[in-house]
């Protein structure tokens, strides 16, 4: 089990901030969030490596931006499925019966 | 409590034995005279041998902490000793068999009064001589600044309070160590039976607060588990099916000893997989193959976070009508999935680990509920007698498993659920260097201590303490606080077929762990004093001895010990943070196989599937109490699981048809 954030160093935090940051290109959003959620009770540590609050506040707005995108995405594909015919139906996982 | 009273004589004989611990610090051996001075020496002479000696993992000087198992590798710090405990674990064993050998020799009356507790402080200096075995607790009550000794007056009140920390420091240890030799001189055996007795109660209360932190997410897991399994049965056409390799299929015309024959053979097939598996892990993880098990777990975890998450997904969607397209889900499994690898397998906060173990288990209850009913039935059965042979058999691979993870220093990758970060470091492999790991530490510490409270008046002791302990803190005392577990026990268990594990299972400490039970036992009970009815009593396992104290401890207010600073206080809450995580640990194996009989029961009826709840949870209620009882590893399944059984047929067979006769006579309306 690793280790609690608090008791990290200052290196490791950075070197887990980067990593998730980086990883959350492929298209892991959820990373992102985690990475967020993970490093924020450390954030006004002293001896905090300015990059990891740079890396936090990039995951933030990237996270915040990809479930924008994916909500807009979704709810035109709600509104619109039905219009969009057979595509419409290939794109959704489960028929909803009786709409 | 009303207890204490009796228990005078015993506090008694407790504070005399103890007062011999203290004779090591050199001031206090002025004032007792039947000291031995060996001991004192015996740290000196470790503190000189630090400069010499590099540090065995980073080569540093000054390596101030040794292996105190041994004493043949020095450390600058326990990062260093924790680092370097993979390596050295097997050399300091059989250095501590060959010390153990020749001490056995030297001393065959030591173990003639062995007693089952860690309280082994009172008869240690009796050898004091010796540097290897003996102390743990002695080493650290001594090493705390002593506040009654500036003043004659209060020397009176000084066996009070040193007997306090040795109760609690006994009582806080919940492990017993038959093995350990001690020896307590002056102790009637109505004295030994009273401290058994408050060591006892303590253990019962932390095992109380243990089963309050464990139970949540068992009831979390349950809670989830039901409510797929009432989804998907709501019209739902992806249920989960019988798997492929069952070789019987139960039928509506089936008689009952086909059933009966048929779902053995399932049941057979399952448990073989789950006994093969064990043992493969079992056989790997003692090699050493951590790599190969963490990458093994790795697949089945995605295996079982993507694909059974789809099938839920599949089930959830159908039945709520969600209109959801490709795109976004198999995004979201994507994103979801990959969080919870690296959540359980790298990094992250506790509670998001926790909250995915919880969610795992409860989508591989929710996968087996596709078996049959005869056959889930018969499974469980079959898993509560595994569970008892691997568990409880000598040989049983749940045993060694466990014993191996102690010795190891390893643990077994996620398959544990633990209620607080356990953060193993630089545990030893068994009690006995423990111990010694604990006293060395004390040794090194116990000189600065010492000059600090000689500094202090008793007055601000608490001050001197505190500060004394945050200097420290980086070496020893909070590095060992961080470990978080004040006594892992564990639940430890598999997931399912692919690894069923299931124990309860004494973890041993990471000696830290111990240190750091033992400074909070400190902090009490200086602080006793002042706030005998404050929350700490109640907060903390081992509130039962220190109540019996501090009432006894009332006494020292007068002489100002009850000055807290707020240095203190802030430390003292600090413990207490660090107290929070309880040291349950709960197999996943447990998780499942407690949601699957209730989401088999979930699938027949609201009656029986509140029933068997309650059945389940009282059954792991009282595994954790027999827990406390026994000291060691348990298996967790079979007494929920008969408990849950038995639940379920009397519910279905007699319970829910008398409330089907109740209900249109109105009976009761």
């Amino acid at each position: 089990m690793a280790k609690p954030i608090e008791k990290m160093s200052a290196d490791e935090i950075l070197t887990v901030s980067k990593k998730l940051f980086y990883s959350g290109f492929c298209l892991l959003p959820m990373l992102w969030v985690y990475n967020f959620v993970y490093i924020w009770p450390v954030r006004n540590r002293g001896d905090l490596h300015p990059h990891v609050r740079h890396y936090l506040l990039m995951s933030a707005i990237l996270a915040t931006v990809l479930f924008v995108v994916f909500s807009v995405w979704f709810g035109v594909f709600v509104n619109q499925r039905l219009s969009w015919g057979p595509v419409g139906d290939r794109l959704t996982v489960v028929l909803v019966k009786g709409v | 409590m009303s207890a204490s009273d009796p228990r005078g004589p015993s506090i008694q004989g407790a504070a005399e034995t103890h007062q011999n611990n203290n004779n090591r610090s050199p001031r206090e051996r002025i004032d007792s005279p039947n000291v031995s001075h060996g001991n004192t020496e015996a740290c000196r002479e470790e503190d000189d041998d630090g400069e010499d000696q590099p540090c065995q993992a980073c080569g540093v000087f000054p390596a101030r902490f040794q292996c105190s198992a041994c004493q043949s590798v020095r450390y600058c710090s326990q990062e260093c000793q924790a680092s370097d405990w993979k390596i050295h674990y097997r050399e300091c064993a059989e250095i501590v068999a060959a010390l153990k050998e020749e001490q056995g020799e030297s001393r065959p009356d030591r173990n003639s009064t062995t007693r089952s507790s860690g309280g082994n402080a009172a008869g240690d200096n009796v050898d004091s001589g010796r540097e290897g075995t003996d102390v743990e607790q002695g080493g650290r009550v001594q090493s705390s600044p002593h506040p009654n000794v500036s003043g004659d007056g209060t020397r009176t009140n000084d066996p009070l309070g040193d007997e306090a920390e040795n109760v609690r420091a006994t009582a806080n240890r919940p492990r017993r160590r038959p093995q350990e030799p001690q020896r307590r001189p002056r102790l009637t055996p109505e004295q030994r039976a009273a401290y058994e007795e408050a060591e006892r109660i303590a253990d019962m209360k932390f095992y109380m607060l243990q089963i309050y932190k464990i139970i949540k997410p068992v009831v979390m897991c349950i809670c989830l588990s039901i409510l797929w399994v009432k989804i998907s049965m709501a019209g739902s056409d992806y249920r989960p099916t019988q798997s492929s390799y069952t070789v019987y299929r139960e039928t509506a015309t089936s008689t009952a000893s086909q059933n009966f024959l048929g779902s053995l053979a399932n049941a057979g097939i399952i448990i073989g997989q789950i006994v093969i598996v064990t043992i493969i892990i079992v056989v790997l993880f003692k090699r050493g193959h951590i790599k190969v098990l963490i990458g093994f777990f790795m697949v089945v975890v995605a295996m079982l976070l993507g694909f059974m998450g789809y099938i839920l997904v599949l089930n959830l969607i159908q039945v709520l009508r969600i209109p959801l397209d490709y795109l976004t889900m198999s995004f979201a499994l994507w994103n979801f999935s990959v969080a919870g690898l690296v959540s359980v397998f790298w990094k992250g906060p506790m509670w998001l680990q926790q909250v995915y173990l919880t969610f795992m288990s409860s989508l591989m209850a929710f996968s087996l509920t596709g078996l049959a009913e005869w056959t889930t039935w018969m499974l469980l059965a079959l898993l509560v007698v595994w569970d008892l042979i691997a568990v409880l058999c000598p040989f049983g691979p749940l045993k060694i498993l466990v014993e191996s993870s102690r010795n190891q220093n390893q643990e077994v990758p996620a398959l544990l659920y633990t209620v607080n970060a356990v953060w193993f470091m630089a545990s030893p492999p068994n009690s006995m260097m423990e111990r010694e790991a604990n006293k060395a530490r004390e040794n090194t510490e116990s000189e600065e201590l010492t000059s600090d409270s000689v500094q202090t008046s008793g007055d601000n002791f608490n001050g001197g303490h505190s500060r004394a302990t945050g200097r420290d803190g980086g070496a020893s005392i909070s590095s060992s606080r961080n470990s978080g577990l004040d006594a892992s026990f564990g639940v430890t268990g598999g997931m399912s077929r692919n690894s069923s594990t299931m124990a309860l299972v004494p973890n041993t400490n990471p000696d830290g762990t111990e240190d750091r039970d033992n400074i909070e036992l400190r902090e009490r009970v200086r602080t006793g004093g002042s706030r005998t009815n404050t929350r700490s009593d109640v907060d903390n396992h081992g509130g039962g001895a220190r109540r019996t104290v501090s009432t006894r401890q009332a006494g020292r207010d007068e002489h100002g010990l009850d000055q807290r600073t707020e240095d203190d206080r802030h430390h003292d809450d600090d413990d207490d943070d660090d107290d929070d995580g309880g040291g349950l640990k709960l197999g996943l194996g447990d998780f499942v196989f407690y949601s699957v009989l209730i989401a088999r029961a979930a699938m027949f009826d609201w009656v029986t599937t509140i029933c068997c709840t309650v059945a389940v949870l009282t059954g792991m209620n009282a595994t954790i109490f027999l827990l406390a009882i026994s000291q060691k590893a348990l298996p967790a399944l079979p007494i929920s699981i008969c408990f849950g059984m038995l639940f379920y047929f009397a519910t279905r067979f007699a319970l829910v048809p008398f409330l089907a006769v109740l209900g249109p006579n109105q009976v009761f309306i």
